[in-house]
C-alpha cells in the first residue's frame, strides 16, 4: 500500500497507527541487519508518537494526510543522533531539529529513525566504511544509489512509507532510480534546508522520496491535479544532452517517452546548447569549493574521522581557485537563462535520471579519478540543481539484470505541480509500481 | 607528476591542511580532470559582451 492509502485507512479508523508502526518496526528488525537502511531506529518514541496519533484520530482530531504515517530521515537532518555518515561525527547527538522534521511533527507523522547516507552526502559508500553501507533490495550486493542510500533501501523494502533525503546534485533522484522508487527534488527553496548538515549551500535541497509520486508530493505538501492527464502537455526531449550512458537505460527511457506521447503529450526534440559533462563540471566545481570552505577549519585541525574519498574531495575543493568558482557560478547563471528559454516552449523535459544502473558496492574507497573525471557516469540530475527547477525520478522499467531504471522529468521553477502531474500520469499508465523486490512481503 | 604532487602539497600546506603522500598521489592523478572542468566552466561562462574592450 502507498502512504496515501494507509493514511486514508487511518483517517477512517480502519487501520491503527500503532499496529502499522509496530509492523514497520518488526520489518526493520527483520530486514535492517542485512539491508542496512537505518543507522538509528527510534522504536519506543515511534510507538509513543503512533499512540498519540491514534488517540487524536479517535477523538476526531485528524491533522492531515501525514498523521500517523511512519516516515524516516536521512542522517543529514538534525534529529537525535546525527552523524552525516561520517566517523568524524559518529557519537554526535543533535541539539536541535531540522525545520522539515519540526514540520513533520506538526503534521503528526511517526518518525521511525535515521537513514544511511554517503559521507556528508557525497563520498560513495563502500564495504570498508565506518558505517556499513545500505544495500539495494533488488540485489543486496549492489548500491541502492546515493547519497540518500538508506531512503532508497527503506522504501524499496517496505521499511518506511516516506522518507526525506537531501539533493545537491541528484542525491534524492539517483537512489530513487537505482532502488525503483520515486524521488522528488522540489524547486530550490520550497523546502527549508535549515537544520540540514550542508554540502554545498547554493545547491542543497531537501527532498522527499516515496513509493508513488502522490506520496512524495504529499510529504512536501505540494498539490497537483492527479486527474489532469497529459493531453497537450509539451514534453521536450534533449537527446543530444543524454546520448551517453548505458544503452539499456536509454532504451527504457525511450519506451517511457513513447508512452508519454501515447498518453497525449506533444513530444518534441529540443537542444539545450550545453553538454552533460559541462553541466557536471559546473555543478561539481561549485560543490567542491563550497564543501571545502565549510570543512576547512575541521580539515586544518587534523581531527581524525573523515573517510578517504571525502577527505580527498575536500582537498580537491581547496584546489579550485576563486576565479574558477566565479566562472562556475556564471556558467550556472547562463544555464538557468537557457533553461528559461527552453521552458517558454516546453512544459516538461524528459530524460534518464542517470545513464547507468546500480553497480556493485565497492570493497574499499574508489580512486579520486572515478569522481573527478572528464568522462563521468552521466548523472542528468545536476541540471535541475543548477537552474533550481523541480525534478522527479519515477521508475520506468528494468534492465536485464533485474535492476530498476529511472525516468526523470524536469520543469520550470515554481511549477512543481506540472512535473508531478506528468510523473503521476506516467506512473499510473506504466504500472511499474506494482513490481517489488524479493524482500517485499 | 612528482612536481605536481609537490605543488599541490605546497598549496594545501599554505592553507594549513596536512596531506599524506598517498593522498597527494591521488590528487595529482585527478588534477588534470579538475583543470579540464575549470576550463569547461570558463568556456560556458564566457560572455563576449563582458570582454575587456580592445
Amino acid at each position: 500500500m502507498s502512504l496515501l492509502e494507509v493514511s486514508e485507512l487511518m483517517r477512517t479508523k480502519q487501520l491503527s497507527p500503532v499496529e502499522l508502526t509496530r509492523e514497520m518496526l518488526e520489518r526493520i528488525e527483520r530486514l535492517n541487519p542485512s539491508l542496512g537502511a537505518y543507522y538509528t531506529v527510534f522504536a519506543d518514541q515511534a510507538l509513543a508518537e503512533a499512540q498519540a496519533a491514534e488517540s487524536e484520530i479517535a477523538r476526531g482530531a485528524w491533522r492531515g494526510r501525514l498523521h500517523g504515517v511512519p516516515i524516516a530521515f536521512k542522517d543529514l537532518y538534525e534529529l537525535g543522533p546525527t552523524t552525516a555518515g561520517s566517523k568524524l561525527l559518529a557519537d554526535r547527538v543533535a541539539t536541535r531539529e531540522a525545520e522539515v522534521v519540526a514540520r513533520m511533527r506538526t503534521e503528526g507523522a511517526v518518525i521511525l529513525g535515521k537513514l544511511a547516507t554517503h559521507e556528508f552526502g557525497l563520498a560513495a559508500a563502500t564495504l570498508a566504511d565506518h558505517f556499513p553501507p545500505a544495500r539495494n533490495p533488488w540485489d543486496p550486493e549492489r548500491t541502492p544509489g546515493g547519497s540518500s542510500t538508506g531512503a532508497g533501501t527503506a522504501l524499496a523494502s517496505g521499511m518506511a512509507f516516506g522518507a526525506f533525503g537531501t539533493d545537491t546534485g541528484g542525491s534524492v533522484r539517483l537512489p530513487a532510480a537505482f532502488s525503483g522508487v520515486v524521488g522528488y527534488k522540489p524547486t530550490f527553496g520550497l523546502l527549508s534546508t535549515k537544520g540540514l548538515i550542508p554540502l554545498s549551500p547554493s545547491l542543497d535541497h531537501a527532498g522527499p522520496m516515496a513509493r508513488t509520486v502522490s506520496d512524495a508530493a504529499a510529504l512536501a505538501s505540494v498539490s497537483f491535479d492527479r486527474h489532469g492527464g497529459l493531453r497537450g502537455l509539451r514534453v521536450g526531449v534533449p537527446r543530444d544532452f543524454w546520448d551517453a550512458g548505458d544503452p539499456q537505460v536509454r532504451e527504457r527511457v525511450e519506451a517511457a517517452i513513447k508512452l508519454l506521447g501515447e498518453l497525449g503529450a506533444v513530444v518534441e526534440d529540443v537542444s539545450l546548447g550545453f553538454s552533460i559533462v559541462q553541466v557536471m563540471a559546473t555543478g561539481y566545481l561549485i560543490t567542491l569549493a563550497e564543501a571545502a570552505a565549510f570543512h576547512l577549519a575541521t580539515l586544518r585541525s587534523a581531527r581524525p574521522g573523515y573517510g578517504h574519498e571525502f577527505g580527498l574531495v575536500l582537498r580537491a575543493g581547496l584546489l579550485v581557485p576563486g576565479h574558477s568558482y566565479v566562472h562556475a557560478q556564471k556558467a550556472r547563471a547562463g544555464i538557468s537563462l537557457r533553461m528559461a528559454k527552453v521552458f517558454e516552449s516546453h512544459d516538461v523535459l524528459a530524460m534518464p535520471t542517470v545513464g547507468a544502473f546500480a553497480d556493485p558496492l565497492p570493497a574499499g574507497p574508489r580512486p579520486l579519478t572515478k569522481r573527478i573525471s572528464e568522462q563521468p557516469t552521466p548523472q542528468y540530475t545536476w541540471l535541475a540543481n543548477l537552474y533550481g527547477g523541480p525534478a522527479v525520478s519515477v521508475p520506468c522499467g528494468f534492465v536485464t539484470e533485474g535492476l530498476p531504471v529511472g525516468l526523470q522529468l524536469m520543469g520550470r521553477p515554481h511549477d512543481d505541480a506540472t512535473v508531478l502531474r506528468a510523473a503521476h500520469a506516467y506512473e499510473q499508465a506504466a504500472g511499474w509500481r506494482d513490481k517489488f523486490p524479493p524482500s517485499w512481503p | 607528476m612528482i612536481d605536481l604532487e609537490i605543488e599541490i602539497g605546497r598549496r594545501l600546506d599554505e592553507l594549513g591542511v596536512r596531506t599524506s603522500a598517498e593522498e597527494l598521489r591521488e590528487l595529482a592523478s585527478a588534477y588534470p580532470a579538475l583543470v579540464a572542468w575549470m576550463r569547461m566552466a570558463e568556456e560556458l561562462a564566457r560572455d563576449e559582451d563582458e570582454d575587456l574592450p580592445e
